[in-house]
């Protein structure tokens, strides 16, 4: 028999109790073991024995509760007992050789040599083998809840500076402590214990109210969860716990005088004897030590590394065998006295009680079981097969497969959701982060988290972890100024940093903002063009988008910011890196003075994906649908008129884009020869890459399928073509296709062929995909088509011919109770007239000046399309132009013109007006807009007016015009998104520039929304109006050339 | 729990003769009419002809993928792969599943032969030149009384290049 005292026993069942689970029967059969071998299940532990069972019995978290408390109270029933019993021995346990209890006695101040000498002795005689055979399983259950606690106390650290009397939270802060501390004493991890117990002390006196914690205190707290932390992980890996921990005892004994000092230090109440009732507090347990202080005990533990030989033996079946000697005399116990450690004991069961609706799997197992399930999918599909050949005669087990079927569905569904984790996990260490950062630099700064339920597969969250903390350190340091700076600037001196998650469709989008100064970009300019990223030129001409964007590139680094936190730029390289790799895609927006948000885009899973089956010469292959934009599909004459050669590449024109083509076949090597001149049917997948859009030419489009991702090989891995491999229903393996690596080559294609930039050719891409107008199409005789910009149409009205009367000045009808004063377009302009026999006819009804209705035949359609205006072919009054819309040529109705040219009288009083103040003819406007057709449509306003205008595309070339043509230019109108150069750059440059301040500004955006409204005036810009509303334009126009012309 | 140091040099079967095996078992199999042996713990399975994927750009002497029990395996051309220029067999082929310590591939081979358990001792270093083999991806060989038993490195022939 060995010699255990009552006091080991109770302590390792105490122990066990405090991680026991529901259903965790190995732990509760170690309990078992434990008392057994402790003296049988007779007498004084009859009762506990007979708790076990019930725990044992127990179904469900609602049954194992009550039993599980009693279990608690039972343990500290009996260790209160053991304690009045104080050196009692029981007489079923063999009597323990003295020293083991005295030892600590004797020497309560030196505490563990005189044990450790003694469990050696004992060792000889007992079970060598055993002694060093630590229960592994057990050892690394503890370091996850330990390092699960710690999290908690952090958490809980920093809840408590924003509520610093909450007696519930110091109690929450304290009991992680205590739970460790009693399982590091009995795992013997004695710096852990010693730390843990140290902190616990301080713990419990803020508990009790004599001590405040707030700046020193809680930093040392948080020092040393650090501290344990460091000293846990490697735990994990180690056979020899004493030997890694010796490492650190150096370490943990400096802490803890200084938590002695800090503890002391922080102590009101300075006429109670400080120590004593702190120990006696926690610690009264007389079978050991007589409480020592906690400053002579603790730094004085020496923890000699061989105070257990460590021959990490086989393990032993059962625990029973291998009391591990070295446990026996720990100097402050964690078995702790009656109030403190029961209150801590049912406290502690609280969060276990919440936590036994989850266990831990391995990621092995859980892989292996997406395995199992794929397999089972394709067994099924199988069946499926074989019972839809067997006809009629499978009519009986169909019901049966169907069952199957959705079984399994739903099975590969749970499985899958295995793997998903609230990124809350992930985004709660960030509160520490941050506060470290701040106090460190100085500022205040609150993290405002929000989404921590939505859910991302763990690979996922564990691959976000280093951008995140990257972009978190950089918004704390360079994004967020110092409290004085922000004060100045009239905000509060407390900045926010927000990190939040959502889910949006198919992807998880993260966002990391501050309300700091934003990102500099003069001064990114001049690092980048310093660095050689950019040329001088190029720089001049970039927007502000596109130089935010050279944060990301390698090698960029603003180093004169650069400090010990972080620099802007240094490792964002890194950071776009990480997250591409991922599938995932960064994007920065910032505003000077309000701060610099950063979008991550991210897949849900990279295990399992959606993807979409397409086939190329005979073979199938995945593509993510993340990367997806849209499927096209070109029969005979369409496929060959949408698809043109530039030089050697292929582009095909997307409702007005340029896109460039990519043939799978061709980028994959498995067929040289062109086939668009024998194929008359053409499908092609539009795809995304980042900012990067192409069209992949395929032979045959399948369905969409959610895929298990699989990776390659190691003898493939450097084809960065495909992103890894998946099984198809009929059990044969395909490749998934790496979009961005196909992009790569498509890249290379544009910019050899076409001397364009790549980035130019997305910006032009963009540009004409943005080019984009509502349009209302409609006849007045079956054979001509005509259309009006769908937003100045107000109303649609089917009206009998019948109900249109005759008045002085025209035709009028009635609606909403007032006479609308009607035009027939073909009255207006020289038109096919209708077909004689319509009885109903469509009006328009439009809002110019006042309520108008045109009247027409019929609606055939409204579009969203890129019209390509063609204003010169068709020059004719009450005509914008001509444009091909649907394959039919389709004049553009300038309703303006038109209404003018039916009710002059309307107009007249203002155009006199307008023209008695200021004569246009002498004044040039400069008209920047990227859409032909605006910018079609608002010069002929503006020429109709008298004035001359000069149009360009972008904000750029705007600017570039009025540098180099100073003082020509009398009035700016300016589109506000517009590529390169935006409306509300372009504005701040102007108004930035000496020689153009003065120049009046004209915003026009297709949809007035204040809060663009108020950015535009912010920015400088004089007027802010709807699109294609001319007399509105014509009005402000003059009223701002008068207003400077005086 | 301490992770082995492994010698890059050493091949698979000499690491095993160094950690004391006596005996060794290799799998055997013919391409075309040359005998070839794999160390037995190397490998994982033998299976039947195989369907495969191929997989577009790859080396010449990546066959494609084939699928066992869901888990996607590379097939290698192994007359490619250890640069031997023997006729390829009309009958349908066998696939030698193995691994290595971070890679598991399939094999492709004309006949199975049986499993030989051979003295440790009597295991030869590779020639210079045996069958035309690029002796990077030999381990040893084993003189038999008809012909000459080559024993493949399998560690080399599933690293990449």
């Amino acid at each position: 028999m060995n010699g255990v005292t009552i006091q080991e026993i109770l302590q390792r069942v105490a122990a066990e109790a405090a991680l026991v689970k529901e259903g965790d029967l190995k732990a509760i059969g170690r309990m078992v073991a434990l008392i057994e071998e402790g003296g049988g299940t007779q007498g004084r532990f009859s009762p506990l024995f007979e708790i076990l069972g019930r725990l044992v019995m127990a179904d469900g978290e609602d049954a194992f509760q009550p039993p599980y408390q009693q279990l608690l109270a039972e343990i500290a029933r009996l260790q209160a007992a053991e304690t009045d019993a104080s050196s009692f021995m029981d007489e079923s346990v063999t009597p323990t050789p003295e020293p083991i209890l005295a030892a600590p006695v004797e020497a309560p101040q030196t505490k563990f040599t005189p044990p450790e000498s003694i469990s050696a002795g004992n060792l000889q005689d007992t079970a060598p083998e055993g002694s060093m055979d630590f229960d592994r399983d057990l050892l690394l259950e503890f370091a996850d809840e330990a390092i699960g606690h710690l999290q908690s106390i952090e958490l809980d650290l920093l809840a408590l500076e924003s509520d610093p009397d909450s007696r519930a939270i110091v109690d929450r802060i304290f009991r992680p402590f205590h739970t460790i501390k009693g399982v590091a004493g009995f795992l013997s991890l004695k710096p852990i214990h010693q730390v843990c117990h140290n902190l616990e002390n301080m713990m419990d006196d803020a508990r009790k109210g004599q001590l405040h914690i707030s700046g020193t205190v809680a930093d040392v707290v948080l020092e040393g969860v650090d501290l344990i932390k460091q000293m846990i992980l490697p735990l994990q890996e180690t056979d020899n716990p004493e030997k890694e921990l010796s490492r650190f005892q150096g370490t943990a004994e400096t802490f803890v005088n200084k938590v002695i000092q800090v503890h002391q230090g922080a102590r009101h109440a300075p006429g109670e004897s400080p120590t004593v009732s702190t120990e006696t507090a926690t610690v009264s347990a007389p079978a050991v030590p007589p409480p020592a202080p906690a400053r002579a005990e603790a730094p004085s533990n020496p923890l000699p590394k061989d105070s257990a030989p460590s021959n990490p033996a086989p393990s032993h079946p059962a625990p029973n065998a291998s009391v591990p000697k070295a446990v026996a005399p720990v100097p402050a116990p964690s078995m702790a006295p009656p109030p403190a450690r029961q209150a801590g004991l049912e406290e502690d069961a609280m969060p276990s009680s919440g936590s036994s609706e989850t266990i831990r799997v391995k990621t092995n197992l859980l892989n292996q079981l997406m395995d199992l399930a794929g397999e089972l999918v394709l067994g099924r599909n199988q069946l499926m097969q074989k019972v839809s050949a067997l006809g009629a005669d499978g009519h009986s087990l169909s019901s049966v497969v169907q069952h199957l079927d959705r079984v399994t569905s739903e099975m590969q569904e749970a499985v899958m959701q295995t793997r998903m984790q609230p990124i809350g996990g992930l985004f709660s260490r960030y509160h520490r982060v941050v506060r470290d950062l701040a106090r460190n630099l100085g500022k205040d700064i609150h993290l405002n988290v929000s989404g921590e339920g939505v859910e991302l597969d763990k690979s996922l969250i564990e691959a976000m972890m280093d951008p995140l903390t990257h972009l978190i350190r950089n918004a704390s340091d360079h994004g967020v100024e110092a409290p004085s700076v922000r004060t100045a600037a009239g905000k509060p001196a407390q900045g926010t940093i927000t990190l939040a998650a959502y889910q949006e469709g198919g992807k998880v989008r993260v966002k990391v903002a501050d309300d700091g100064g934003g990102i500099n970009a003069e001064r990114v300019r001049q690092k980048a063009v310093e660095k050689g990223l950019i040329t001088p030129e190029q720089a001049h001409r970039m927007s502000e988008k596109e130089i935010f964007h050279l944060i990301f590139e390698p090698g960029f680094s603003t180093a004169d910011q650069v400090t010990g936190v972080s620099g802007r730029g240094v490792g964002m390289d890194v950071v776009r890196m990480n997250v591409e790799k991922i599938g995932g895609v960064i994007e920065v927006l910032s505003q000077p003075g309000q701060g610099t948000t950063f979008h991550l885009d991210l897949p849900l899973t990279l295990a399992i994906v959606p993807a979409l089956i397409v086939m190329t010469s005979g073979e199938r292959f995945a593509i993510p649908q993340i990367n997806l934009l849209e499927l096209v599909h070109l029969e005979g004459e369409e496929a060959v008129d949408s698809i043109m050669r530039v030089r050697d590449s292929e582009v095909f024109r997307l409702r007005g884009a340029m896109l460039p083509l990519l043939r799978l076949g061709n980028a994959l090597g498995l067929n040289k020869h062109s086939i668009s001149g024998e194929s008359t049917s053409v499908y092609i997948v539009v795809l995304a890459a980042g900012k990067t859009q192409f069209g992949l030419m395929v032979d045959a489009i399948y369905d969409t399928e959610e895929i298990v991702v699989k990776p390659l090989g190691n003898l493939l891995t450097h084809l960065n073509v495909f992103a890894g491999a998946t099984l198809m229903g009929d059990g044969r393996p395909a490749l998934i296709l790496d979009v961005a690596g196909l992009a790569r080559g498509a890249d290379m294609i544009m910019e050899d062929d076409q001397h364009m930039t790549t980035q130019e050719s997305r910006e032009n891409q963009r540009a004409e995909t943005m080019d984009e107008q509502a349009v209302l199409l409609f006849n007045v005789h079956p054979d001509e088509r005509f259309a009006v910009p769908l937003p100045l149409v107000s109303r649609l009205e089917e009206v009998h011919m019948s109900s249109i009367r005759s008045a002085i000045k025209g035709k009028v009808m009635e609606y909403r109770g007032k006479l609308l004063p009607l035009v027939f377009l073909e009255d207006m302009v020289p038109i096919q007239k209708p077909l004689a026999n319509r009885e109903t006819a469509m009006v328009l009804v439009f809002e110019i000046e006042r309520n108008v209705g045109l009247v027409v035949t019929r609606i055939i359609d409204s579009i969203e399309m890129a019209v390509q205006l063609d204003s010169k072919s068709l020059t004719m009054q009450g005509f914008n132009g001509i444009a091909l819309v649907q394959g039919h040529p389709t004049a553009f109705v300038d309703i303006y013109q038109v209404v003018e040219m039916a009710y002059p009288d309307w107009f007249k009083q203002d155009k006199d007006a307008r023209r008695a103040k200021l004569a246009p003819q002498n004044r040039t406007i400069l008209l920047a807009e990227d859409s032909s057709f605006y910018r079609t449509v608002e010069r002929n306003y503006l020429t109709q007016e008298g004035f001359r205008v000069i149009d360009v595309e972008n904000g750029r070339l705007a600017l570039d015009y009025l540098l180099n043509n100073q003082g020509q230019i009398d009035c700016l109108v300016t589109d506000i998104e517009m590529p390169h150069m935006d409306g509300f750059e372009l504005t701040r440059r102007v108004r930035a520039s000496q020689e153009l301040a003065g120049i009046p500004i004209i915003a026009l955006t297709s949809l007035a929304q204040e809060e663009d409204k108020q950015r535009g005036l912010e920015a400088g810009v004089n007027a802010y109006l709807v699109k294609l509303h001319r007399e509105e334009l014509l009005r402000e126009v003059n009223r701002l050339l008068v207003h400077r012309g005086s | 729990m301490t992770k082995e140091v492994v010698n890059e040099n050493e091949s698979f079967t000499q690491r095993e003769i160094r950690k004391g095996a006596k005996a060794l078992q290799f799998a055997t199999f013919y391409l075309d009419k040359e005998l070839f042996g794999i160390n037995i713990l190397q490998v994982q399975e033998i299976l039947m002809h195989q369907r495969v994927t191929p997989v577009p750009l790859a080396d010449a002497f990546v066959l494609g993928l084939i699928s066992i029990r869901g888990q996607i395996v590379t097939a290698v051309d192994l007359r490619r792969r250890i640069g031997i220029a023997t006729q390829r067999a009309a009958t349908k082929a066998y696939h030698i599943v193995v691994k290595s310590q971070d890679a598991v591939a399939s094999l492709e081979v004309d006949r199975i032969g049986e499993v030989m358990a051979i003295s440790a001792k009597d295991l030869e270093p590779p020639p210079d030149t045996l069958k035309g083999i690029d002796p990077r991806f030999l381990e040893g060989m084993y003189p038999l009384k008809h012909e000459i038993l080559a024993v493949l490195n399998i560690d080399q022939i599933l690293a990449a290049n």
